[in-house]
């Protein structure tokens, strides 16, 4: 048996020069819990749609607030960087782009996508606009 | 120098004791996720109005009360793997255990009240 004090430590996260690509990572992992976040409300607009007229009629009223259709429009931008970002995760796991201009392709791309799909849903998706 | 005893390479399970179990469990829910998160956006996107009986007829037919659940669920599930490994990594001490455990418990609440509305949401007249 080896001894604890051979065992590698994984290094600390500040040896490493700041990159755009960490900032990504992070993004990652703050969309996934601002999503959860999200799946809450998601299984309570369920809830009131279940429980009839009277409770589910005041979900057009709710999302008639600004603040809300601003949660709601910050939700889907989660929604697609934590899944384009996702899709990036996937394909490393099956071994490609892990090249370093490929990986930072990849990061521009998805981060730039994301925020053009979120701009296209609320302009030309649900409400043609009016939500904003 | 592999730093492994030659039962824990036989098991192949790790120092958790879980192997890749969790990981795969987060593969396979994200792979389910990429189509099904999209198709819940384009069922809101192409929506008449967010008016009571427009909302309730958008998932009341079987297909989309089935494809609604599937996302329900692949949604909460990886959201639990996802949880627990932000609690894992930033939550120390007694308070980590803690945590876990609500996390774990308000996940399956959130599953069980969700697939009870929806049930609900196909019955309602």
């Amino acid at each position: 048996m080896p001894s604890a004090a051979n065992r590698p430590l994984s290094p600390h996260l500040s040896v490493y020069r700041w990159q755009y690509t960490m900032a990504l990572s992070i993004l990652h992992r703050f969309t996934g819990v601002v999503l959860s976040a999200g799946a809450i409300a998601l299984v309570g607009c369920l809830l009131a749609l279940a429980s009839g007229p009277q409770w589910g009629g005041n979900l057009e009223g709710l999302f008639g607030l600004r603040i809300v259709r601003l949660a709601a429009l910050g939700w889907t931008w989660c929604l697609f960087y934590h899944l384009a970002n996702g899709v990036r995760h996937l394909v490393w796991d099956i071994g490609r782009g892990f090249e370093l201009k490929h990986a930072r392709f990849s990061g521009w791309f998805v981060f730039l996508s994301s925020l053009a799909a979120t701009a296209a849903y609320w302009l030309w998706g649900p409400f043609e606009g009016r939500l904003l | 120098m592999s730093l492994r005893t030659p039962l824990g390479h036989a098991e192949g399970l790790g120092s958790a004791g879980h192997g890749t179990g969790h990981w795969w469990a987060q593969r396979i829910s994200a792979v389910a996720l990429v189509p099904l998160a999209p198709w819940f956006l384009w069922r809101l996107a192409t929506l008449p109005s967010l008016r009571y009986e427009d909302l309730l007829h958008c998932f009341q037919g079987l297909g989309n009360a089935t494809l609604l659940t599937a996302f329900l669920l692949a949604l909460l599930y990886h959201s639990e793997l996802g949880v627990r490994v932000v609690l894992e990594d930033y939550v120390g001490g007694g308070l980590r255990v803690a945590c876990l455990i609500a996390s774990r418990l308000a996940h399956i609440v959130l599953a069980l009240a969700g697939l009870l509305a929806i049930a609900r949401i196909v019955t309602q007249v």
